[in-house]
């Protein structure tokens, strides 16, 4: 694919989402992947570890995809890095909202996984 | 091993492991058609179950069953409706059981 290795945190309260999306960008695209099932720990491992990109689901328990971007957005150390949400609601005028909230792309779900780490580097232009 | 035939592979070991979180989530929509069928309605299992019908429809899709992943998205809306009526449990069962058929044949 010709990009250099790159490091994702994925945030996704359901497992198998999470595990297949890891899956499939270690194994096609050789990126190193973290994994956060929620708003919370999501945040934090953002600020630990600061990723390259983050991968968002919209639709969680507790705090959501928008409400973690503002929390991201509004953290010194994790403002600038890129959000790609995750969601099946990829009509237009929701993507226009994510993008307006500050994301920088919308990816749909289910996704292929063999596409996947395709998908995000077309995205931020990687 | 080209990296098509390591994803396949790595993703059917997937399939087998969240297998029963796939049949819950089933469970949990049949549930919901059941009342419907004898006209038992209720709205919080329609509600809960819809969630589920959203769950599964991401899980069939990332493990390749795109159209049994549409199909549930359809049962997703449908359960969603506040006015869905007992005339509805039919259409719902016919895509419930073509769900349950192509997760079976996987």
């Amino acid at each position: 694919m010709g990009r250099h290795s790159k490091h994702i945190l994925l945030i996704d309260d359901e497992d198998d989402i999470r595990e297949v999306a890891a899956m499939s960008l270690e194994t096609v695209a050789g990126w190193r992947v973290t994994c956060a099932r929620s708003c919370a720990e999501g945040v934090k491992l953002a600020e630990d570890a600061t990723p390259d990109a983050i991968l968002l689901d919209v639709m969680m328990p507790d705090q959501d995809g928008p409400q973690t971007l503002r929390l991201l957005r509004q953290n010194a150390k994790t403002k600038s890095i890129p959000v790609l949400f995750l969601t099946a609601k990829v009509q237009p005028v929701e993507r226009q909202r994510l993008k307006d909230i500050g994301a920088s792309g919308t990816l749909a779900k289910p996704f292929d996984p063999m596409k996947l780490a395709d998908e995000i580097a077309q995205t931020l232009g990687w | 091993m080209s990296s098509s035939e390591e994803v396949a592979r790595k993703l059917d070991a997937l399939w087998q492991r969240f297998l029963p979180t796939i049949l819950a989530r089933l469970a949990a929509i049949e549930v919901a058609i059941e009342s419907l069928e004898t006209g038992r309605l209720d709205r919080e299992r329609n509600r809960n179950a819809s969630e589920e019908a959203h769950k599964l429809a991401g899980s069939l899709g990332i493990f390749g069953l795109a159209s049994t992943s549409a199909m549930s998205s359809e049962i997703e809306n449908l359960l969603s409706q506040p006015d869905l009526a007992e005339s509805m449990a039919a259409e719902l069962r016919k895509m419930f059981d073509s769900i349950k058929r192509e997760i079976e044949n996987r």
